[in-house]
């Protein structure tokens, strides 16, 4: 994210328009689509003034403003941020509170349309040729109140939709039975449309593609997720009382909300906005499956397997880590930013297996997550499912001044413009496939050397240098160029430099049924003096530690390891 | 401790949902009736909302000729505190606190990581 404030436009990366056309595709608006970050909106259409007239700046006084600028991220081109085309977006209140979802082919075509009008940003016309506003368009596009809508056909396969062609029209509502008519001619909501709390697929749209990225998570599966299942009266023997996908509202279930809409949470492993509001409000297991629980809900099945009355088993295990005990749909694993300056990915299918004691296994049909330690409801600290999500990327490090003392060392990301600049988008000459998947890769140390004298002695299209002293993260390692030559690395945990490659995403949803949950069958699925002395698959399974060494080979190690307990 | 529900909710939001008519909106619960814009309804609940008039970002009711969007701003604004609504976390992320007061800056985290502005996906790197 940019600066407000910028002195050079080598500092700036994503700006705030830039975040209102890519980001909030996936949040309902309102807050940093609307307004800047002194508090104004960045464009208001009833003055024609943008934020930072309201402090009597002029146009001049922001080229280099995080909220008013935009740097094109391929060709590295600074330009004023065109508020005053787009509009601003603003809370998309009908988006989560509509009660109907238009579900075409499986597609959620209600946040189809309203993604990919805010992608056109400044570029979205009517079928005149009539610049539409995109950003304030974008609530309206959601309602499917529109006759002509066109997406651009060159948009690569996986990458959100992007509308060329808008054409705004409310009769397409009053067709749909959206709308209504009075008698004075003003258009009116009906009151169906309207919903209190929000049904799943209004959810779908925006959790449906991170969440599958990054924790292999599904939607309305019966078998992959047994709340949805109960919740929707799937379970028993009445196929009358089953509630449709479209009807569902299971998500509100554990994440319900109060009027002012901060929609219950747990305390997620990463992102930690608004902690003050962790587990307020929250469903957790224990809530409804514990019968000593004010929320106890009937309907929940109380545990019964010994495991839950074994001394402290559920004093270091969550409920999740043994009732999600795989994932069946691929997620991302390793994401390379080094190789070209363009992400590329590889999903658990790449460097995990249906083994989890061998990673090399054909058999992808499953992936098995790993366990961090985490904060519980209750205050106690327990192992919780995660995924790790690996990153690749080049960072200038500043030693402050002291290059004995890491402590205060700093590794600043180089913003992937600027890397792109460099590689133009392909791998340096001399990278190549040690591992033989078919992607180039930086991992040798010679290769390594390439891009870090490059990143030292190149510039940017605005003259300013890449880095001053350029490091490879990856892996855990902070890669550098030796001053006695060559390439040294070190690790840099416990060094006090904040820097990470991995990153864990929790795994909280998906819960199978009791019967597939670790330790139903065996003792010896953790315990390996239950398991004829073998390596069990849960403390023993390995994980992904670095995607390739130096030889281009994947780095793994035992749970047992990471975790640092040992059941036995 | 759990946050208490309904705190904060809009005295109008409140009242309608009493059944109290509040200019503007849709006030009554139940019978049906025709509304000022004279559209025909059924019986209403406590969550009526037929007689919410569409508006645009000027504040203009919207007929079907007109081409300008639908501001929720103008439309849900008259009777839902929209701006306490939108310092929600999901709509924020990372951009205020729970009063509202925004906090991105620089090096969020006091830590020297100067590329993070809040704690958030808005101010990420």
């Amino acid at each position: 994210m940019a600066a407000k404030d910028n002195a050079n436009v080598s500092d700036i990366d994503k700006t705030s328009f830039w975040w209102a056309g890519l980001c909030s595709i996936c949040h309902p608006g309102g807050g940093p689509t609307e307004y800047d970050r002194d508090g104004h909106k960045f464009f208001d259409v009833v003055t024609g003034e943008f934020g930072y007239e309201k402090l009597g700046k002029t146009a001049g006084d922001v080229t280099l403003d995080g909220d008013y600028a935009e740097v094109n991220h391929m060709t590295g081109d600074l330009r004023a941020a065109p508020w005053d085309k787009t509009g601003v977006a603003e809370p998309d209140c009908l988006y989560c509170h509509r009660s109907d979802r238009m579900i075409d082919q499986g597609k959620n075509m209600n946040w189809i349309w309203r993604t990919a009008v805010l992608r056109s940003k400044d570029k979205l016309k009517d079928s005149q040729g009539n610049d539409v506003p995109a950003y304030a368009s974008a609530s309206t596009a959601a309602q499917g109140w529109f006759s002509g809508f066109a997406l651009n056909p060159n948009v690569p396969a996986g990458k959100p939709p992007m509308a060329t062609t808008l054409d705004i029209d409310y009769q397409a509502g009053v067709n749909s039975g959206s709308l209504m008519v009075g008698t004075d001619g003003n258009l009116y909501l009906p009151e169906t449309l309207v919903t209190r709390e929000p049904t799943d697929y209004a959810c779908w749209g925006c959790h449906l593609t991170p969440d599958l990225k990054k924790r292999g998570r599904v939607w309305f599966d019966p078998v992959k997720d047994i709340h949805y299942a109960g919740f929707n009266n799937l379970l028993d023997a009445d196929p009358s009382n089953d509630k449709l996908a479209v009807e569902s509202k299971a998500c509100t279930r554990c994440h319900p909300s109060d009027g002012d809409h901060n929609i219950a949470k747990g305390n997620a492993t990463l992102g930690s906005v608004r902690n003050d509001t962790d587990y307020e409000g929250f469903r957790t297991c224990r809530d409804c499956h514990d019968p000593s629980s004010i929320y106890y809900d009937p309907n929940a099945t109380p545990p019964t397997h010994p495991v839950h009355t074994i001394p402290k088993h559920l004093d270091v295990m969550s409920c999740e880590m043994c009732h999600i005990p795989f994932k069946e749909d691929a997620a991302a694993l390793v994401v390379d930013n080094a190789t070209t300056g363009s992400t590329i990915g590889y999903n658990t299918a790449a460097f995990l297996s249906a083994d989890p004691l061998d990673p090399t296994n054909a058999d992808k049909s499953r992936w098995y997550p790993q366990f961090e330690l985490k904060t519980d409801r209750d205050g106690q600290v327990r192992l919780f499912p995660t995924k790790l999500l690996h990153s690749v990327w080049w960072g200038d490090w500043d030693q402050n001044g002291t290059p004995g003392d890491l402590t205060d060392d700093t590794i600043a990301p180089l913003a992937l413009w600027r890397v792109r600049g460099l590689t133009t988008g392909a791998p340096l000459a001399g990278v190549t496939d040690h591992n033989g998947d078919g992607k180039p890769e930086v991992n040798t140390l010679a290769e390594i050397e390439v891009y870090l004298l490059a990143l030292e002695s190149n510039n940017d299209k605005h003259g300013t240098p890449l880095a001053a002293r350029a490091v490879l993260i990856k892996g855990g390692q902070v890669y550098y160029l030796s001053g006695a030559g060559g390439v040294a690395s070190f690790p840099y945990e416990g060094t006090g430099i904040h820097t990470e490659s991995s990153h864990p995403f929790s795994v909280n949803h998906n819960v199978r049924a009791a019967g597939e949950a670790l330790g139903s069958t065996s003792c010896g699925e953790c315990h390996t003096q239950f398991n004829g002395g073998a390596p069990t698959t849960v403390f023993d399974r390995l994980i992904l530690t670095d995607p390739w060494d130096v030889n281009g080979d994947p780095v793994y190690e035992p749970m047992r390891d990471h975790t640092g307990i040992d059941p036995d | 401790m759990r946050r208490p529900m309904g705190r904060l909710f809009p005295l109008a939001a409140l009242l309608a949902c009493l059944g109290v008519a509040v200019a503007g909106c849709g006030g009554s619960s139940g019978g049906g009736g025709t509304t000022p814009g004279g559209v025909t309804v059924g019986p209403t609940s406590a969550m009526d909302h037929t007689n919410i008039v569409l508006k645009d970002r000027f504040g203009q009711p919207i007929t079907l000729t007109s081409k300008e969007p639908y501001s929720p701003n103008e439309t849900c604004g008259p009777c839902h505190d929209v701006v306490m609504m939108a310092n929600g976390y999901h709509f924020q992320q990372g951009r205020t606190t729970a009063a509202g007061t925004i906090q991105t800056r620089d090096d969020f985290f006091s830590d020297g990581r100067t590329w993070l502005k809040s704690d958030g996906m808005y101010g990420k790197w």
